[in-house]
């Protein structure tokens, strides 16, 4: 696994394993790697580590965090990098074996995921020092959740059978008349698509456009027109 | 060739020039339809016994309850076909017995893989997955990802973390969110398609996607189609001259005629009017 080779700017030098799930920076005593140096934020940055991967964070600090002289928010750390801590210096290494399972694929159990999720990408650094410690420094990782099943229906909007709705709730949906037009809506992980399947020379109408050969992604509030009849999708 | 002729398959896997052995698996039970790919991970060899195992337990349960379930019938409450359904039990099969192997041979320890597998059936396609391997398919000369790759990539942009372009820059790829024989409990995602005359279909391990892109495998596609084995041969010479960092696995599907069993399936189906 990785390790740290951390040189403190009056001179003191040590090295650190990354071992932890989250190895925090900072100038208060609680942090892992603890700074004394006004440069240094209170929560300054943290370095998640996943399996053999350091990723290493800013935490909205003051004066930023640099990587080989660059001012990075989040940056994957790779052996041999420079990170700049106020006046303080941490150089990543990792060993050769972890560096050759750089291109494997790596499982990514659900304990570890917690650490992994950071708060959604802090906005460019504020330049006027914050009053208050950020707020991004606090554990909010999401929990991650089992993957939901996605609900989508359509509503009849024409005709006698308007206002008739028909909850998406198969894999597979066919709508339509043989022989004179029928669709497909399949519910895939990132949304439900509709498809031409059989019957007459014209394809389906989506938004008052024919579809083509391709499945068609349906966004919410979509208009179908199938076989002489007119529905809206409507995903919740 | 599968299913009375109406599907041409072809089947690949290779080391590729970076590694020292395959642990990737491939395999297809031509008479039912069944195509099935897995990338396998883990210390020592290990990788290699789990997408062996996968492969071979999928193909075995299918082969083994194929006769059994009602065909052409879907499920109330889950609302999949009886086809999907068996394909997903198939897998969970897998993981059951990779979890179990991993548990009590040391040097299998933490052992996993991903799988991307599907059936053919009625001009239908079941498609069930766990992991980063991808099922795309070329139809109209356009090349789709069917499947959602189970990644840190894919779970970031999802829960809006990052964009799509921000989230491959800084995210790692390869880190998978699920596979087969790591937890105790497995969740398979299904798919279920029509299929059309002319659609070809694309199993693939990321040895083959983290070295080629989509323009490049759809114009191979379009340019071999008339000869799957060759295409195949291709994508993997491809993928093995832009680096080779990975195993490469590819299987290719594509569909030559109806299949269909007695009415079309959609008639049958049909929800409305």
């Amino acid at each position: 696994m990785g390790k740290l080779i951390i040189t403190e700017a009056e001179g003191g030098s040590r090295e650190l394993v990354l071992d932890k799930e989250r190895t925090t920076i900072g100038r208060h005593a609680d942090n892992d790697i603890c700074f004394n140096d006004k440069a240094v934020s209170g929560r300054h940055a943290v370095i998640v580590t996943v399996l053999h991967d350091s990723f290493l964070e800013d935490l909205n600090s003051t004066n930023g965090t640099m990587v080989n002289g660059r001012q990075i928010a989040k940056h994957a750390l790779v052996s041999g990098d420079t990170i700049a801590i106020g006046r303080n210096s941490i150089t990543y290494q990792s060993d050769a074996q972890a560096s050759e399972d750089l291109d494997k694929t790596m499982i990514l159990r659900p304990s570890q995921m917690a650490s992994v999720f950071a708060p959604p990408p802090a906005p460019a650094p504020v330049a006027p020092p914050a009053a208050v410690q950020p707020a991004a420094a606090a554990p909010a990782a999401p929990k991650p959740e089992a993957a939901k099943l996605l609900s989508g229906k359509l509503r009849v909007t024409s005709g006698s059978s308007a206002g008739k709705e028909l909850d998406l709730t198969k894999a597979l949906t066919t709508i339509g008349k043989p022989g004179v037009q029928v669709a497909a809506i399949t519910r895939r992980a990132d949304g439900y698509y509709i498809v031409h399947v059989g019957g007459g020379g014209s394809r389906p109408v989506v938004n008052g456009a024919e579809i083509d050969a391709q499945a068609r992604r349906l966004n919410n509030g979509d208009t179908i027109d199938i076989a002489g009849t007119k529905m809206t999708f409507l995903l919740s | 060739m599968a299913l009375k002729n109406k599907v041409a398959t072809a089947l690949l896997s290779d080391p590729g020039r970076n590694r020292p052995n395959n642990e990737d698996a491939v395999g297809e039970e031509a008479d039912i339809g069944l195509l099935v790919l897995a990338d396998g991970m883990g210390g020592y060899n290990a990788g290699e016994i789990a997408s062996g195992i996968a492969v071979t337990t999928v193909r075995d349960v299918v082969r083994r309850e194929w006769r059994e379930i009602r065909h052409n019938g879907i499920d109330e409450t889950t609302g999949y076909s009886n086809e999907s359904l068996l394909l997903r039990k198939a897998v969970e099969t897998a993981h059951t017995t990779i979890h179990q192997v991993a548990q009590s041979q040391p040097q299998c320890a933490g052992m996993g893989t991903t799988i991307v597998t599907c059936i053919l059936h009625d001009d239908r396609l079941s498609i069930a997955y766990v992991g980063d391997s991808r099922l795309y398919r070329l139809r109209a000369e356009k090349l789709e990802q069917i499947t959602r790759d189970h990644s840190l990539v894919e779970d970031l942009i999802a829960r809006g973390h990052y964009s799509r372009e921000d989230a491959e820059k800084l995210v790692r790829r390869n880190i998978v969110t699920r596979a087969l024989g790591i937890e105790d409990k497995v969740e398979v995602d299904l798919i279920e398609d029509p299929v059309q005359t002319g659609d070809i279909m694309l199993l693939c391990s990321d040895g083959l996607t983290d070295m080629v892109n989509n323009q490049t495998i759809a114009l191979t596609l379009i340019q071999f189609a008339g000869n799957l084995p060759q295409a195949a041969e291709k994508l993997v010479e491809i993928a093995n001259a832009h680096g080779g960092k990975d195993n490469v696995s590819v299987v290719l599907a594509r569909v030559d005629g109806s299949f269909s069993r007695g009415r079309r399936w959609y008639e049958r189906l049909i929800e409305w009017f």
